[in-house]
């Protein structure tokens, strides 16, 4: 049985019409005309219990809303949520006691004081029993390597530090899913890679169910198994990162460094896609065309020096579905 | 009930982190009340009683409610709040299980009990030293007024924390916060004047609002001049107010979470 059901979910909001100058501006406080943004449009999903997906969009596609009806805090203007049986904005308070939720923007522990007292304030809060508190406090802070900060007052760690310790603060009390709102936002390459193995490990070891916003695909492509991509409020792709490779990623790169500038670059089955001195881009569909044979023209009429190919970047393949939409 | 109590407590210790900031309140207080008291002394030459107030009893009645006006300037909650809306800080609040009025209250209590012990405490100790002021009339009193105190507290409280549910509805809360705190609590709390000394049409008004439970209460309660049935109806008058604004405060922030989770934040 799935975790998270969500049926035909939709969310629209009024956003209101001001009109320009004075005669605008009071016309506007006695009848307001308003637009409807549909934020979230006609979204439908499913978890299992253990899955570890990401949900990416553009700014303002539709991702925050989504995550805001699951946890409970927005009402959705129409369709369907069922998350651990509860339908999350009726059964907010009960659903918040099984959730976990980090914001890599803010945070949940208490800016002037130590950490470890906004753990105590956690274990008050959830009303996690002494012996649990300890164990998971000792497995986290072993874990993610939090012992040197503990009594360090929230407000002097570092970017990467305080992720560290807000991660362990939403997962304090077991929660069976963590909702994680672009978890690596700001962190340098080392603390990003340490919040995305973290990730995996809880994943794997306790069962818990992410979802996880973000911008950088590399979190999607190191940590997810899925991925569900929004636009516009619509879900434009759901399924596994190397389907979606598979299903996208037939255009190669292959970058050339050639002897000398030559004027004129004649290639059959090739898009020159870009030129810097000596350098080139060349992209080709592997379904058309394969590698060895474009080099093998290559090597025919021109003076080659060196030359790489390249995989298609997840985040070519998502900028193309955002572009084109899905074929 | 225990979850609360945490949060009074770490909110008190919190507070230990700004020392150099209470220090400078202390002073500033201890200063203006100087003022105040050397005023009264000046006004009263030639005079020995006014209103039922003799010299040592205008003093006691400045040096008790100006210690109890500390609540009023160091309270915060409206900003508190203000700021929680304007950072979207609210919604991490909101995803907790836990009553947000009531959290509100024991984070204010912690910071309150620090102020109370760490700078009204010692200020009145200091007034009542070196004026030679008087005690409530009786040990029953004293308890009295600590009722009263806190009742009041908790009504300067629901106020505030009204004017900063008003910020899921308005930019801007600040002119709001003037307006009642500085002016109709300043006004009407009897912080500045015993209300005895206000003329009819202002006390008409004063009896009407819920300041004058904030300040006025219980100070009169320790000098004596509310007794008996007076100071049971006092204490009835401070629970009605705890009732009403506290339900005012929970009808407003549902209303304001309504509106969030309805239109987003």
């Amino acid at each position: 049985m799935p975790i998270i059901t969500v049926e035909h979910l939709s969310k629209h909001f009024k956003v209101y019409r001001r009109r320009t100058g004075f005669w605008g501006n009071l016309s506007s406080t006695v009848s307001r005309k308003h637009d409807i943004i549909k934020a979230v449009d006609d979204v439908n999903f499913s978890l299992e219990r253990g899955e570890l997906v990401g949900y990416i969009g553009a700014n303002g596609a539709g991702k925050s809303t989504t995550i805001k009806m699951l946890t409970g805090i927005l009402v959705p203007t129409s369709g369907h949520i069922d998350v651990m049986g509860l339908t999350p904005y009726r059964q907010r308070k009960e659903n918040t006691r099984r959730i976990g939720v980090v914001f890599g923007q803010r945070t949940q522990l208490w800016w002037d004081l130590p950490v470890i007292d906004s753990f105590e304030l956690l274990k008050h809060i959830y009303e996690i029993p002494q012996n649990l508190y300890k164990q998971n406090l000792e497995f986290f802070s072993e874990m993610l390597q939090l012992q040197p900060f503990l009594s360090t007052p929230v407000r002097r760690l570092s970017l990467g530090q305080r992720m560290r310790c807000d991660l362990t603060a939403a997962l304090l009390h077991n929660p069976e899913i963590l909702y994680l709102d672009e978890p690596t936002i700001g962190l340098d390459v080392v603390a990003k890679e340490q919040v995305r193995q973290f990730l995996r490990q809880v994943n794997a070891e306790r069962q818990v169910t992410v979802i996880l916003t973000t911008h950088d695909l590399n979190d999607v492509e190191k940590v997810c198994q899925r991925l569900i991509i929004i636009d516009n409020g619509k879900i434009i792709y759901d399924g596994g990162i190397d389907d979606l490779k598979k299903r996208y990623g037939k255009t190669r790169m292959l970058i050339v460094d050639l002897a000398q500038a030559y004027s004129d670059i004649q290639l059959e089955g090739v898009d020159l896609t870009r030129r810097d001195g000596n350098r080139i881009w060349l992209a080709f569909d592997r379904d058309t065309i394969s590698a060895s044979e474009v080099i093998a023209q290559l090597t025919a009429r021109y003076e080659i020096q060196d030359l790489t190919i390249s995989e298609p970047e997840i985040e070519e393949i998502v900028r193309r579905i955002y572009e084109l939409g899905v074929h | 009930m225990k979850k609360y109590l945490t949060f009074t407590l770490k909110a008190f210790q919190r507070t230990l982190t700004y020392r150099f900031e209470l220090w400078m309140e202390l002073f500033i207080n201890v200063l203006f009340m100087l003022v105040y008291v050397y005023l009264w002394k000046a006004l009263y030459t030639g005079r020995t009683s006014v209103e039922g107030y003799d010299l040592n009893g205008i003093l006691t009645y400045i040096v008790v409610s100006q210690t109890l006006l500390t609540f009023t300037f160091t309270l915060r909650i409206s900003r508190i709040i203000e700021e929680k809306v304007r950072t979207g800080e609210v919604v991490t609040d909101l995803m907790k299980p836990i009553d947000f009025q009531l959290m509100t209250l024991a984070t204010a209590a912690g910071t309150s009990s620090h102020t109370a012990l760490f700078n009204m405490l010692p200020k009145f100790l200091l007034f009542y030293g070196a004026f030679g002021l008087s005690l409530p009339p009786s040990p029953l009193t004293v308890f009295l007024f600590f009722i009263s105190v806190v009742l009041g507290y908790i009504i300067l409280f629901s106020i505030e924390f009204i004017i900063g549910i008003f910020a899921f509805w308005l930019v801007e809360i600040r002119g709001l916060y003037a307006f009642v705190i500085w002016g109709l609590a300043m006004l009407f709390s009897g912080y500045f004047l015993p209300l005895e000394f206000y003329p009819d049409f202002l006390a008409k008004i004063a009896v009407v609002l819920p300041f004058r439970a904030i300040i006025y209460f219980p100070t009169a309660i320790y000098t004596g001049q509310l007794i008996g049935e007076s100071l049971v109806t006092a204490l009835l008058i401070q629970l009605t107010w705890v009732a009403v604004l506290v339900g005012i405060g929970r009808l407003a922030y549902r209303a304001a979470f309504r509106k969030l989770v309805i239109q987003g934040g």
